[in-house]
């Protein structure tokens, strides 16, 4: 049929259109400046300041909170700080001897500040722990440090959640809804923040002044306290429960954030239940890989402590360590100093994704955030994956260090 | 104490990929497979740049792809298929049974709600029931449209194809292949509401039909018609991983996180790659990149060849495929909120809620659990919004106003499917995230984070820049491949461009 067509004057005068095709494009070409390429992209700029990788920053002021500190950071990059969604958190990198680590904070400042140049996180003197105590120890006024852009997905969406939030936090777990207390004060967020703190007593309650200071300047924020360790007047007893939350939250529907320690989680993911609220809305912030494998019924054989080996490539480099279950590989392959990607550490961000070229691991359920190609293919997230075997892996390049 | 054995391994690889896009990734099997040591560099922790996905809560999302064609007939396997056979690679497929719905207006302002079914003849039915006489017109532009597509099979498989023998079995292509969608649409008599219908399609390429050329409408529309569509399993990331996990069975090396920062010359031959983590050599180098970014931010300026300087003149900085996606993933079954079909276009919408952020009112609504049943968990389902967004307002917008313009986004297209089909959405949303031309350009790097790179306008369409091939890759060692090269967007096209720009370098360098 086609045989018969033609789309212009003539088919002959078609064929030579087709035949000239390129000398035609040539010749646009050709006949075109050939001034230097100016090359200039404003989504390119906005995007970029918006998420760059690295944020340069100097410590401005150390407030002493409790058993912890609030590190206050200004910007000594030339570009002010991005702006981000109240609950996002940040990533500081540091190195401990011979160890490049980086450890995740939530951001307890307003995003108003960001654009001041300013961003909080505090740092618990966590006594078992290796980073956190290290930095609470270390932190002088003007250090200077490199932290990640804020991150995550914790945060309120209007889109989604409903009007009321009910903030469950347990101890530190409160610096996120600290955030999200300050862009409501600030006009940057819209919506009413119920928050049920559990503390043990009334010395450990973190950022008391400044939340009775919000309580008064906006009747969008309301706070409970719960303390297990003390009974006092004007405060809850005991630990949060559904029946708590049920005492203090009037509108019939809200959605439920929660901040906390691991035993915490536990808790109030089976607590919660009670209230029969509708998954979606009910968010738990990332949680933190246990270590104890030794009581995780999934673990699939008999844990005992064991050190295995390891051929770690990353960009053409090689590395055989050991490795030790009774910690995530992240950090066995931090330990050996080698300079690892890294950002969460709780199996949800990818930066430390993982190609599993030879052996086995172990991948607990409730960090196992990996997509599912990657789980069929055999890719991990180091962070929250243990040995159970000699290994051979192909980490990423890191670009944090 | 520092307990490892360390070393840095040099090695000498004969061809860089830079970037693991899908040009990248099939680039680098083809010069795997032709014997070259090769190696990827991609600036992201994943393969596949848009071909990736990611994972909120308890759903795993997949940002890009809407269907894959290039699968060929029962009888006769298409491009892609013949490509991944070749290669060695295995994808589980999901099947997509109707090519699109459209809802929308026509220029009249009469109203129409339009199911195509997958398969030329069943398709060309469908639409003489809703545009009675047109299916004389409907099958003249088909057999033209055949001509295209085996003609331009013909000739990539035969470098030195002749033009006699195209003249002879594929008139149609040669007669079409100089004019403009629009002007083929209308030599041809295509009733005009037909010719509204089809120009919707214009949307997965973005140019409009009035400056598209019509053999690159055309290999795109015949396939899509004519053979089955599909999508992979577990998403595209899913995809991306296997041809990779190919590609290193078969030696391929990749190092994640490592970004190319300049390409490194002597005398005037691109002879490596400067990164964030040191330099690399190679005598060949295939950047999955787009162009202005290759010679506009990563090569001295005093080296860039005077044709790129030209071509980069003449494009004007025309880029395609600026876009905003939304993605929700409910908390519901899709048969109970009554969505029936995989991917619906909308147009004609109201104009004044989509103005100040979008470019025009076209909507593309996709629906992944229609294709793929166990897309997500059991009672769940997972759909998407895709616009074209204006750049000149993500180019102005603050950020302290961005989170705010995302849920007026949403907000936008939530209401489009209330209206339109009375699907309500708002009560049933576990997840969301939006993704705007700010997160384009974040995880891919692209001029004004264009999906497409440059538009593939009548002048510079892809059969044109196929046949300046020669005077174009004017850079000795340094061959662009991606979606704004010689086969232009979509997936399938990038495919096929990583391999035949390889082919070319490699044909090339016997020559020499």
């Amino acid at each position: 049929m086609s045989k018969l067509i033609k789309i212009g004057k003539s088919r002959l005068k078609d064929m030579l259109g087709f035949k000239n095709l390129g000398k035609h494009r040539d010749e646009i070409i050709e006949s075109s400046s050939s001034e230097d390429i100016s090359y200039f992209d404003a989504i390119s700029e906005k995007a970029q300041s918006l998420h760059p990788l690295i944020l340069n920053v100097k410590v401005e002021d150390i407030i002493p909170r409790y058993d912890a500190k609030e590190f206050v950071f200004s910007s000594i990059d030339s570009t002010p700080l991005p702006f981000f969604k109240a609950g996002s958190y940040i990533s500081i990198k540091t190195i401990i001897g011979e160890v490049y680590t980086s450890r995740p904070y939530s951001i307890c400042s307003s995003p108003k500040d960001a654009l001041s140049g300013k961003i909080s996180i505090m740092i618990e003197d966590y006594p078992d722990g290796f980073v956190a105590p290290y930095l609470y120890k270390n932190i002088k006024i003007g250090d200077v440090f490199q932290i990640s852009s804020p991150m995550g997905t914790f945060y309120y969406d209007k889109l989604r959640d409903n009007k009321t939030i009910v903030a469950l936090a347990g101890g530190s777990g409160v610096t996120p809804f600290i955030s999200m207390a300050k862009a409501i004060r600030d006009g940057i967020e819209d919506f009413n923040l119920l928050l049920i703190y559990g503390s043990r007593n009334r010395e450990a309650i973190y950022f008391k002044e400044e939340l009775d200071e919000i309580e008064k300047e906006t009747t969008k924020v309301k706070v409970v306290h719960v303390l297990s360790d003390e009974k006092v007047d004007g405060y809850e007893y005991g630990f949060i429960t559904s029946d708590i939350i049920k005492k203090y939250v009037f509108e019939p529907q809200y959605s439920v954030f929660a901040c906390g320690p691991g035993n915490f989680y536990t808790f109030m993911k089976k607590d919660i239940q009670k209230l029969n609220i509708p998954q979606r809305f009910i968010r738990f912030e990332m949680e933190a890989v246990s270590r104890d494998l030794s009581s995780d019924p999934d673990y699939p054989i008999h844990y005992e402590k064991k050190e295995y080996n390891a051929l770690v490539k990353q960009g053409g480099k090689e590395y055989r360590i050991k490795l030790s279950n009774d910690e995530p590989i992240l950090s066995g392959i931090e330990r050996a100093g080698i300079k690892a990607n890294a950002s969460c550490r709780s199996g949800v961000c990818l930066w430390c994704r993982t190609r599993v070229v030879e052996g086995k691991t172990y991948n607990p359920k409730k960090n196992d955030n990996r997509r599912k190609g990657d789980v069929l293919l055999d890719y991990i997230h180091p962070c929250a994956s243990f040995p159970l075997s000699d290994l051979v892996l192909e980490i990423p390049e890191s670009e944090l260090f | 104490m520092i307990n490892y054995q360390a070393g840095n391994i040099m090695k000498d690889y004969d061809a860089i990929v830079v970037g693991a896009g899908n040009s990248g990734l099939i680039a680098a099997m083809e010069l795997i497979k032709k014997g070259k040591r090769t190696l990827i560099i991609e600036q992201n922790n994943y393969p596949g740049g848009c071909a990736t996905s990611f994972v909120r809560g308890r759903f795993e999302i997949e940002p890009s792809l809407h269907e894959l064609c290039g699968f060929g007939s029962d009888d006769h396997d298409g491009s892609l298929v013949r490509l991944f056979k070749d290669f060695g690679i295995q994808c589980p497929w999901i099947s997509i049974k109707d090519c699109f719905r459209a809802i929308g207006k026509y220029s009249d302002g009469t109203s129409f709600d339009i199911t195509l079914p997958n398969g030329k003849a069943k398709f060309i039915e469908k639409i003489e029931e809703y545009v009675p006489g047109s299916k004389d017109k409907l099958n003249l532009l088909f057999s033209v449209m055949e001509d295209i597509h085996n003609g331009l099979s013909y000739i990539s498989d035969n470098t030195k194809y002749s033009v006699l023998h195209l003249i002879k079995n594929y008139p149609g292509m040669l007669i079409s292949g100089s004019y403009t969608v629009l002007e083929v649409f209308d030599a041809l008599g295509i009733p005009w509401k037909v010719k509204e219908i089809l120009s919707l399609y214009w949307s997965y390429l973005g140019v409009d039909i009035e400056h598209l050329n019509f053999v690159h409408y055309s290999s795109m529309l015949y396939e899509y018609i004519s053979n089955p569509i599909y999508i992979p399993k577990y998403t595209s990331h899913y995809l991306s991983s296997l041809i990779l996990k190919r590609y290193q069975e078969l030696g391929g090396e990749i190092w994640y996180c490592v970004k190319g920062e300049e390409f490194l010359f002597k005398d005037n031959k691109c002879i490596g790659i400067r990164t964030n983590k040191g330099d690399i050599y190679a005598p060949l180098v295939f950047p999955d990149i787009k162009q202005d970014i290759i010679y506009g931010k990563m090569i001295r300026e005093d080296l860039v060849h005077i044709r790129q300087k030209k071509i980069f003149n003449a494009r004007k900085g025309n880029y395609s495929g600026i876009l905003s996606t939304a993605y929700f993933c409910l908390d519901v079954d899709k048969d109970e909120l009554g969505i029936k079909d995989y991917s619906i276009f909308f147009s004609g919408n109201n104009k004044k809620q989509s103005n100040e952020i979008f470019l025009n009112d076209f909507v593309i609504f996709l629906c992944y659990n229609v294709a793929d049943p166990e897309f997500s968990p059991k009672g769940t389902t997972v759909v998407s919004f895709t616009a074209f967004a204006d750049p000149v307002f993500f180019e102005r917008l603050k950020q302290e106003e961005y989170y705010s313009v995302k849920t007026k986004m949403g907000e936008y297209f939530i209401s489009l499917l209330k209206d339109k089909l009375s699907i309500d959405i708002s009560k049933h949303i576990e997840e969301v995230e939006i993704a705007t031309p700010w997160t384009f350009s974040r995880y891919l790097n692209t001029p004004m984070g264009s999906v497409y790179g440059h538009a593939a306008e009548d002048w510079d369409s892809v059969v044109a820049r196929t046949l300046n091939m020669d005077k174009d890759y004017s850079i000795p060692g340094l061959y662009p491949i991606g979606c704004d090269t010689i086969k232009g967007d979509g997936y399938s096209s990038a495919y096929l461009a990583g391999k035949d720009i390889v082919d070319f370098a490699l044909e090339r360098i016997k020559e020499q």
